[in-house]
């Protein structure tokens, strides 16, 4: 609203004014994240996972080698990295998606819900301005989960397990410096993953003023996906579908390196995130805030 | 233009109210067939609002009326089916960032996050405005707790404040930065009768400093005795607006004789000039119009009449409220 | 109105609407751009292009090959994540990366779901080396020989370009489609033909009977380095191909040294056959093949396209779990029965086998019909 519909006629425009003032309002939509009780224990729930997982293999050093789906499980008892990988892996198919359907269905439909939305917005926040700040809080969110569980978990599983070269999926070993180097980049791919993601709640957001609505339909498209995913028959869709290269980071793995699959998994990472922050701008630039 | 406090605090507002002066608009809230369909239902229904800068406006109706639709509609918060109005000179939505940030609001009620202090609510609201500055934030912001009487409570966690307590924090939510137009809706809703003397002596010592105020109510006698202008609501349409002098000018006073001698008292008064005089058993009625009460009663005491009761009956607004409103409870649908 | 949507409220889904039709619009020119790319090569005859590969000379090159496979089969759930185990590779899409260094080092990676398999071929001999299950497979060179050279200059004399994964690689299909063409066979060349983004031209390869399911077998061969780059075998009249092995991208500068160093990870079970190294290739594709080669041999019914494989498949089933689920496997096939008796039938786009249910077999790119007709003359 703020930038779309301001007059040629007002001769500072409310764009970059905006964007001088989008720091404080980040600030304090962080502060707000972080300050929920609820996205606190939802952290330390995300950073436990790890942990469980690393005592679990380490109680039950004797690791069979089972014939289901592949991981990083089977590597973590020789270098404790692996717990790391093994972490992103297992967080990605509900953890990490169901933190950020938390958090982005808290980000219009719980404001609308506990009626704070009129408020920002006759403040005025604008409204475009809003959702851009709403969805940096998301994006910091995605990034400060991914970000913890690798470290925890690397932490973990180094403590557990040692450390020292990691073996790649080539046979090949690699040092403990590249290996690190390549979980962070694991790291930050998963969390750009969540970003996308959670544009596609910040959308589902907009569309209801029940922020647990929103979360479950998060969850149901996220599973859907995930289930889509798993059926051959549409190998077709599945290049489209936004968990489908989530955990390419694997192919990291390799020697060389291999970021084909994490260079797919970003365009469409980044073609979701467009297509839902603008659908999101369209429904909530001409909602009606009755709430 | 009222005076209006601190406006050198906002330099870079102040071409913005040049630019609103200079369109020269004497109304702080223009409506021009503001309209509001709901599905079938037209909650608004074409309604030219017009509240005077400096004025305090009352906006009464029923629940139902259409008021909080149409406050959502000025705030921008709702997109008009039809009409256009202009906020402090400023035509809406298109000019919404700049008009919005001389406006403070309460509407339906307070709302804040309950998880925070009322302090970090408001210093929440105020990173949230993208005009404010932020190095006087903390002044501000702690000036406007302190105008409510929320300094005590300032740390304490907004979900533990009393209703009275919420309101005012919402009232200090919209007084966080220099005002030209308060829009209060309902700010009394839910409050003790000192609650309800307390925000309406707020809102006098605010207008008084020149700040329009337009507030909303389902009770006249709530705001009556601060309100120098009224608009009333029913259905969705406007049914009545102006100063209260000239919505009492509507009404016209009835002059009232009780006398066991009604058919003279009649000639007496149709004499004096009283119009449509008329009596029934012994009472006699009539509209004194602009003769002196004293100048009546000397000349039916000349006549000789006996009287048992004399007076004259001006009808109070809040007579006029309900014969616009209608009496008791009305649902629409 | 400064706002053209503030009475329009839908027209502000344009935005969302636009972009979404500006990538699906992307991704599609993105698929097909280096195919339309304007390429003009002289036309040359088949004649031509089968000296042009005889000559090529070996060049070093790396890159991704891609196969898939639509011969019709449900796809198999893959188990364990061995990226080369044979059930799995008859469906589905698979891609290897290839490196040569244009002499005797080669390494190919067969990529998995979180797996690989690596074919090291260096100066220390050949190893394979399964991620699945921390495998390595040495295979030395004797002690005392000079280097890699005795099968260095054996793969030489035989042929130049000979890769480990010989049927894997699209030279290894292409050898062994050239050596079908006979008078049974009619071959055509297309020229201006692009795979992974390099100009080639195509050498067709038709049946002439009609008692194949074979349609056509296409093979696309580098305009510069006369190496092929993709084959495709087509079921008659489809107009997609049913098996697709060919480079997805390819380049010809010559991988770093270090790409073909092998050594075994600690923590991997290494195995040394100690076999001599000219057995060393069939033993690793034995090992691969689980085992299965030594019983009754089999024959070769009929003439080229049409012919059809009989033989007797080993009547105790192994007791591994694989080889259970593909017994279960073989009851989901349909039953067939005639004069030649009764057995069930696998039925694909290429081809089709009958396995009966006194353990014989016949396998062909023919009909049906073909193969029980090799099953009655048994």
């Amino acid at each position: 609203m703020t930038t779309t519909r301001s007059s040629p006629l007002v001769p500072r425009s409310d764009t970059s004014r905006g964007a001088r003032k989008v720091g404080r309002f980040f600030l304090s939509e962080l502060g707000l994240i972080m300050g929920r009780r609820r996205n606190q224990a939802g952290l330390l729930v995300l950073a436990a996972m790890p942990v469980i997982l690393g005592v679990a293999v380490r109680l039950t050093e004797s690791n069979p080698r089972g014939d289901g789906p592949p991981s990083f499980v089977d590597d973590i008892v020789g270098n404790g990295v692996f717990l790391a990988f093994a972490a992103l892996t297992f967080e990605l198919t509900l953890f990490f998606p169901l933190a950020i359907a938390m958090v982005s269905g808290d980000a219009i439909a719980g404001e609308a819900h506990s009626g704070t939305l009129r408020y920002l917005l006759t403040v005025p926040a604008g409204r475009t301005r809003v959702l851009i700040v709403k969805y940096l809080g998301i994006v910091a969110g995605s990034f400060i989960a991914a970000l913890t569980v690798t470290v925890v978990s690397a932490l973990v599983g180094i403590l557990l397990f040692g450390t020292g070269p990691l073996t790649t999926l080539s046979g090949d070993q690699i040092s403990l410096g590249t290996g690190l180097w390549r979980l962070l980049i694991s790291a930050l791919y998963v969390a750009v993953g969540l970003c996308a993601l959670g544009a596609l709640g910040l959308f589902v957001s907009t569309l209801t003023e029940q922020p647990i609505a929103a979360t479950v339909a998060v969850m149901i498209v996220t599973a859907t996906m995930w289930v889509l995913d798993a059926i051959p028959q549409i190998a077709w869709l599945h290049p489209w579908l936004l968990v489908h290269h989530w955990t390419d980071f694997a192919e990291l793995m390799r020697n060389p390196p291999d970021f084909s699959g994490i260079g797919d998994g970003l365009l469409v990472a980044v073609g979701y995130a467009v297509v839902c922050l603008l659908a999101a701008w369209a429904r909530f630039d001409g909602k009606d805030i009755t709430s | 233009m009222p005076p209006s406090a601190a406006t050198d605090e906002f330099t870079d507002g102040a071409g913005d109210r040049l630019v609103g002066a200079a369109l020269g608009s004497a109304l702080a809230i223009e409506t021009r067939g503001l309209t509001k369909v709901f599905g079938a239902q037209r909650a608004v229904d074409g309604i030219d609002l017009q509240v005077p800068t400096g004025s305090v406006y009352g906006f009464l109706g029923p629940n139902g009326s259409g008021k909080t639709t149409t406050i959502r509609m000025l705030l921008g918060l709702v997109s008009p089916t039809d009409g256009d109005h202009e906020i402090l000179g400023h035509p809406m939505p298109q000019e919404l960032t700049t008009a919005l940030h001389r406006v403070g609001s309460l509407i339906e009620g307070p709302a804040f996050h309950s998880h925070l202090s009322g302090l970090a609510n408001l210093r929440r609201l105020d990173a949230a405005d993208a005009r404010s500055d932020a190095s006087s934030s903390e002044r501000r912001v702690h000036e406007a707790l302190d105008r409510v009487g929320l300094k005590p409570a300032a740390n304490k966690r907004f979900r533990t404040y009393s209703l009275g307590m919420k309101q005012r924090l919402a009232i200090a939510a919209a007084l966080l930065a220099p005002r030209d137009l308060l829009v209060l809706d309902e700010p009394t809703n839910g409050l003790d009768p000192q609650g309800t003397r307390e925000v309406r002596h707020l809102v006098s010592t605010l207008a008084a400093e020149g700040i329009t105020v337009l507030i909303s109510s389902h009770l006249l006698g709530e705001i009556q005795q601060i309100c120098s202008h009224v608009g009333v609501m029913r259905a969705g349409q406007l049914v009545a607006q102006g100063s209260i002098e000239e919505l009492r000018a509507t009404q016209t006073a009835q002059l009232v004789v009780h006398t066991p001698d009604p058919r003279l008292a009649a000639e007496v008064l149709t004499r004096v000039g009283v119009a449509a005089v008329r009596y029934e058993d012994e009472v006699v009625t009539g509209e004194p119009g602009a003769e002196p009460p004293e100048r009546i009663s000397a000349a039916l005491a000349d006549a000789g009449i006996r009287l048992r009761r004399f007076a004259i009956d001006r009808p109070s607004l809040e007579d006029l409220y309900v014969s616009l409103t209608g009496e008791g409870f009305e649902v629409r649908s | 109105m400064n706002a053209p949507y503030s009475r329009r409220p839908w027209l502000r889904w344009a935005a969302p609407g636009a972009a979404l039709a500006v990538i699906i619009a992307g991704s599609q020119a993105a698929a097909h751009w280096p195919a339309d790319a304007a390429t003009n090569l002289p036309p040359r005859t088949a004649a031509q292009l089968l000296t042009d590969v005889q000559r090529a000379q070996p060049t070093a090159l790396s890159g991704t090959v891609t196969a898939k496979m639509s011969l019709g089969l449900p796809d198999l759930p893959t188990s364990g994540g061995n990226p080369t185990d044979p059930l799995t590779l008859l469906s589905g899409t698979h891609q290897a990366k290839v490196w040569y260094d244009g002499d005797r080092q080669a390494r190919v990676a067969v990529l998995g779901d979180s797996a690989e398999t690596d074919i090291v071929s260096n100066d220390k001999g050949l190893w394979v080396w399964q991620s699945a299950d921390r495998s390595v497979l040495h295979v030395a060179e004797p002690s005392g020989a000079k280097g890699f050279n005795a099968y260095g200059d054996h793969a030489r004399s035989d042929d130049r370009a000979r890769l480990p994964e010989q049927l894997s690689t699209p030279e290894g299909v292409a050898a062994w489609a050239l050596k079908m063409l006979d008078p049974t066979t009619s071959v055509t060349t297309t020229s201006n033909d692009r795979v992974a983004g390099r100009a080639a031209y195509e050498l067709v390869l038709a049946p002439k009977t009609s008692n194949t399911k074979i349609g056509s077998i296409r093979i696309a061969i580098d305009a510069d380095h006369h190496i092929p780059l993709r084959a495709q075998v087509f079921a008659r009249g489809a107009n997609k191909p049913a098996v697709n092995v060919g480079f997805s991208s390819i380049s010809f500068t010559k991988p770093s040294a270090s790409r073909f160093d092998f050594t075994p990870p600690p923590g991997a079970k290494v195995t040394t056959p100690k076999k001599a190294l000219h057995a060393a290739p069939k033993a690793v594709r034995h090992d691969r093949l689980g085992g299965t080669a030594n019983t009754e041999l089999p024959r070769v019914v009929g003439k080229a396209w049409s012919s059809v494989l009989v033989g007797k498949v080993p009547t105790k089933p192994a007791a591994n779990t694989k080889d259970r689920s593909l017994q279960d496997a073989l009851k989901l096939l349909p039953e067939v029965s005639g004069s030649w008796g009764h057995g069930r039938l696998l039925d694909t786009a290429l081809f089709s086998a009958v396995i009966t249910d006194d353990g014989h077999f016949a396998v062909g790119a023919v009909q049906p019909a073909t193969l029980y007709a090799a099953l009655g003359r048994n």
